[in-house]
């Protein structure tokens, strides 16, 4: 998925965009930093009511392009209810984008596949998906609570939603156990990216993986 | 001032355009010559509605058209014009942006003539534009 944003980007033009599900949010993005998660995200709602609007009256619609004054935006839908928002500038030559676009995802065969949990790869989807449930009950409900709790301060609403697909990863890879939390950190670690931030989570769970018995 | 059929009249003569469809900003269509012209007419309502959405978030400023992309190359144009809506449908051989010069000059030319006979848009109600 951020591959296929990369090359994008390289098109001349092309300020940035991103990767949005309606269910999940902003999946992917490579915008500057002045284009604030939330608001990309209700832009892209936004783009999305359009683009839904617009394949009513047309079913075969490709995509829906706003050109402002200083800016112009695409949103283009990529996979199944994932869509590719596009800022540019107004010189955007768009049957280019559109182009480069196609070849694109014809590269990487669509964005299902990238959009899908790594978990697949490993012990498969139904195990993975399982391990959503152990933050309800069993031995692991406590401390996989706490971890969301503390995941829910550093990065906000979308905790749960990120905490759920790590869950399911974890799952896919290993048995899940009060011993294997650390390697369920690593994969939190990893969504949430920012270094600042990864360091605030660790000092967070830190007392919750010891109290486990995850780590010494 | 223009009639709608005046209106008409021109903005089918703008190289690329192939249907049009004018539409008040409530979305109840005044002139058109395509099909499905209600359907559409909402549709570019919510447009419309999005644009400025988008626009108050980003903090862009005034929408000049957009475009629907379609597969089968007769895009779907819509424009912002004061209290209404203009949708052309183009030509699948003139480039897009061909079009939307076409259609932008023509609405200027259209606002300059208005504002230069005094009148104001739709004091005729629905004959006057």
């Amino acid at each position: 998925m951020n591959e296929l944003l990369a090359e994008i980007k390289a098109i001349p033009g092309v300020i940035g965009g991103g990767v949005f599900s309606p269910e999940r949010g902003l999946l992917a993005n490579n915008l500057p930093s002045v284009f604030k998660k939330e608001r990309v995200e209700n832009i892209a709602r936004s783009l999305i009511k359009l683009h839904t609007a617009g394949t009513y009256s047309y079913p075969d619609l490709l995509d829906v392009t706003l050109y402002y004054e200083e800016s112009v935006l695409q949103i283009r839908e990529v996979g199944k209810k994932l869509y590719l928002v596009l800022v540019g500038d107004p010189a955007l030559n768009t049957s280019l984008l559109s182009l480069s676009i196609n070849l694109a995802l014809e590269e990487s065969k669509g964005l299902d596949a990238a959009a899908a949990p790594a978990a697949e790869a490993g012990r498969g989807r139904g195990a993975g998906a399982g391990a959503r449930a152990l933050i309800d009950s069993g031995p692991l409900a406590e401390p996989l609570g706490r971890m969301q709790q503390a995941l829910a301060k550093v990065i906000g609403p979308m905790a749960k939603i990120i905490f759920g697909d790590a869950l399911e990863e974890w799952g896919g890879e290993e048995e899940p156990s009060l011993q294997g939390l650390s390697r369920l950190l690593t994969l939190l670690n990893r969504e949430i990216g920012d270094p600042e931030k990864v360091r605030d989570f660790r000092d967070r769970v830190a007392p919750i993986l010891k109290g486990a018995g995850a780590i010494q | 001032m223009a009639t709608k059929e005046q209106f008409a009249e021109q903005i089918a003569r703008v190289p690329g355009v192939k249907n049009y469809l004018l539409a008040r900003g409530d979305g109840r269509v005044l002139v058109h010559n395509l099909a499905g012209a209600e359907r559409l007419a909402s549709m570019m309502v919510i447009g419309g509605l999005c644009s400025e959405r988008i626009r108050a978030l980003s903090g862009l400023n005034c929408l000049r058209y957009l475009v629907l992309g379609r597969t089968g190359q007769e895009n779907f144009l819509v424009f912002p014009l004061e209290k209404y809506l203009l949708g052309v449908v183009q030509h699948p051989e003139v480039p897009p942006g061909e079009v939307a010069q076409g259609v932008s000059a023509f609405i200027e030319q259209l606002l300059r003539s208005r504002n230069s006979n005094g009148g104001a848009p739709g004091s005729r109600k629905e004959e006057g534009l």
